[in-house]
C-alpha cells in the first residue's frame, strides 16, 4: 500500500527532534530549535530552520508513483550581536547532530541527511551587526514508513 | 589473418560537432531564461524592485550563462532573518533546471541523425 503523507513536515519532525536531542542544547542555545522563525519571546541564540528547495522523486514509468522526497534545509544558529565566538560551538553542535545521519519517526524514514555546504548571514543595522547566523545546508532523502 | 579495409564516404563528425555546439549554446541560454523567469515568479514583492532586477546574460561565446540578482539585499528574504520567515525563490528555480538542459542538449544530438 502506498502511504502518502506530507513528507516536509514529517522530515521537520525528525530534524527538530534530533535538533532537541543535542546533549549541551540547554548550554550553548538555550533558546531551542524551531521550524521557519524563533518566536520574538525566545531569547537567543537559538536554532532556526526551514526547508530551501527539494522535489519528490517520483517513478519512470509510473509518475504517479513518489519513491521518496529530496529536500534541503537551512539549519543555522542565531545569536544577538557582532560576537562570532558563541555560534561556533552552535553550528558544529548541528553538523554532529545531522551530517552524515540517518534515522526515522514514527510516520517517515530518513535514509540520508549530510551537509551540502555550510550556511552564514549577517544582518546588520545602523549599529553594526545585529544578528549573526551561522549553519549549514543540509540534504535529506526520505520514504513514509 | 583478415584484413579490412574502411573507406569513409560520408564524415558527418564535423558537422554533428558543429551542430551540438550550436545547439548546446541555445540550451544553455534557455536554460537560463527559464531559471531567470521562474525566480521573478517565485521571488516576494512588495515594491516589486527586487523581481525587476532578475536578469540573464550569456557569454563566453554563449557557452556560459548567468542569472543575476541586481539587489543585494535578496539574500533576506532567501534564506530568513531573526524576525522574517524566509521565502526562498533562488534554489527554487533552479531545481529541475539540470535535467532540462541535458534533456535540450541530448534532442539535439539525437535531432541530428
Amino acid at each position: 500500500m502506498v502511504v502518502t503523507i506530507n513528507d516536509e513536515l514529517h522530515i521537520a519532525e525528525w530534524i527538530e527532534t534530533t535538533l532537541t536531542a543535542i546533549p549541551n542544547l540547554g548550554a550553548i542555545a538555550p533558546g531551542g530549535a524551531w521550524l521557519d522563525l524563533i518566536p520574538e519571546e525566545i531569547p537567543l541564540p537559538a536554532i532556526r530552520f526551514h526547508k530551501q528547495a527539494g522535489h519528490d522523486v517520483s517513478g519512470a514509468t509510473r509518475q504517479s508513483r513518489r519513491i521518496v522526497s529530496q529536500y534541503d534545509w537551512v539549519v543555522a544558529g542565531v545569536v544577538k550581536g557582532p560576537g562570532l565566538l558563541p555560534l561556533v560551538p552552535i553550528a558544529d553542535a548541528i553538523d554532529t547532530a545531522l551530517d552524515g545521519m540517518a534515522g526515522a519517526t514514527a510516520t517517515i524514514a530518513v535514509y540520508q541527511c549530510w551537509r551540502i555546504q555550510t550556511f552564514s548571514l549577517t544582518e546588520t543595522g545602523r549599529s553594526g551587526v545585529e544578528f549573526r547566523h551561522a549553519g549549514g545546508i543540509y540534504r535529506t532523502i526520505a520514504r513514509p514508513l | 589473418m583478415s584484413e579490412i579495409q574502411v573507406e569513409i564516404i560520408q564524415n558527418r563528425i564535423p558537422g554533428l560537432v558543429v551542430r551540438v555546439e550550436a545547439d548546446a549554446r541555445s540550451a544553455v541560454k534557455q536554460t537560463a531564461d527559464d531559471i531567470r523567469d521562474r525566480m521573478k515568479d517565485l521571488a516576494p514583492k512588495d515594491t516589486g524592485e527586487m523581481a525587476g532586477s532578475i536578469s540573464s546574460d550569456s557569454n563566453i561565446a554563449g557557452k556560459e550563462a548567468s542569472v543575476s540578482i541586481g539587489v543585494d539585499y535578496w539574500i533576506f528574504p532567501n534564506y530568513g532573518t531573526r524576525h522574517q520567515v524566509a521565502q526562498p525563490f533562488v534554489e527554487p528555480a533552479i531545481v529541475g533546471q539540470e535535467a532540462g538542459l541535458l534533456q535540450r542538449i541530448i534532442s539535439a544530438f539525437v535531432g541530428f541523425f
